[in-house]
């Protein structure tokens, strides 16, 4: 297949969520396209040497969350705010009421400003676990062990039921 | 998953798309710009060091003070070492071979490097001691500058001065994130 043809498949089938993964990263607009146009630079310039050893999925998505994680140490030091990891997330507020929680504009955004606050690391855990990758999958694309996986996925799912679920109090 | 993660993954799932894609055209066009953009901005590091290369040896020969051409050799060195710098550090391109542990090290690693170790000391080694050398010439030539001279020395000193704590502070801040994937990866 040529590199052309990988990366119009790969753009068609994993489009939305590289925006959503952007989204993920980049709060402010303009930043978050140029962001997003480096993804699909970086996607297509590394199908050439693409061989095949593992699949489109994670190949593509180890591009954008690496292009993405560099994206975030370089432009990290024009940000005040410190990213932080999953152990102290019940540090932060959690933000809006029970009320909110039903807007799912509000659910959104919250959801969103919740991810730009964690490393890069934990950021790409939760974002492949809202993908609906599994922990194999996960462990496949960040390289960590698909014990810690485990470990962090279900630290994810608590926090996601606490903060973002139905039943959530404020 | 619980259905009330269901849900958030539904939601996550559902945000709405602006069905970004580029055509291979307009990748190729952006490379190109890219690529050009790149090559200017070494292009641009490389005339720097070439002009300040070029203004030192001149001066050799106008002014035959010992003192001033040490002080032009060692800022010749110094820019040439700048050059040098610029090489190495070239665009590398992202690859899908490497999972996040890896790059993230190897690219909090290179900011490190950057801040502290062998390449911060090469620049403070390499770069500074020129133009305080080539002052002194310059102060022992002309004594009658030797008040602005002396100011600009103190200035220059106070500024490279600070960069050793500045950049010490950045590295630790590296290091500490280096130190996190370093336990994980020893948990493996």
């Amino acid at each position: 297949m040529s590199q052309d043809a990988l990366y119009d498949e790969a753009a068609g089938v994993f489009g939305a969520a590289l925006e959503r993964l952007a989204v993920s990263y980049e709060a402010d607009r303009d930043k978050r396209r140029d962001l997003l146009q480096d993804i699909h630079l970086a996607i297509w310039r590394s199908f050439e040497g693409f061989a095949g050893h593992c699949s489109l999925r994670t190949w593509v998505y180890r591009v954008a969350h690496n292009v993405a994680a560099s994206h975030v140490v370089r432009h990290r030091r024009a940000s005040a705010r410190p990213l932080v990891s999953l152990d102290d997330v019940d540090d932060l507020p959690a933000g809006g009421d029970s009320e909110a929680a039903l807007d799912h504009q509000q659910s959104l955004g919250r959801l969103r400003e919740f991810i730009q606050q964690l490393n890069p690391l934990e950021r790409q855990v939760i974002l492949l676990y809202l993908e609906g990758t599994d922990a194999a999958g996960i462990a496949e694309i960040t390289g960590i062990s698909p014990g810690n996986v485990a470990t962090k996925v279900h630290r994810i799912k608590k926090i996601l039921a606490g903060r973002f679920g139905k039943g959530r109090t404020a | 998953m619980t259905d009330d993660n269901a849900d958030v993954v539904a939601l996550w799932q559902a945000q709405g798309s602006d069905g970004f894609h580029m055509s291979t055209e307009e990748i190729h066009r952006r490379l190109e710009t890219m690529n050009r953009k790149l090559r200017r901005r070494t292009l641009d590091g490389y005339l720097v060091c070439a002009v300040l290369s070029a203004f030192f040896i001149g001066w050799m020969f106008v002014e035959r003070n010992a003192l001033q051409t040490v002080g032009s050799i060692l800022t010749i060195i110094g820019a040439g070492y700048l050059a040098w710098q610029l090489r190495q550090n070239r665009f590398r391109p992202v690859t899908g071979d490497v999972t996040l542990l890896q790059h993230l090290r190897g690219e909090l690693v290179r900011q490190r490097n950057f801040h502290w170790g062998s390449r911060f000391w090469q620049r403070i080694i390499l770069l500074a001691p020129g133009p305080l050398v080539f002052s002194a010439g310059f102060v022992q030539a002309h004594p009658e500058v030797s008040r602005i001279m002396r100011f600009e020395t103190i200035s220059f000193i106070v500024i490279a001065l600070s960069a050793i704590p500045l950049n010490l502070w950045m590295a630790r801040r590296y290091q500490r994130q280096i130190d996190e994937l370093t336990r994980l990866q020893e948990e493996q």
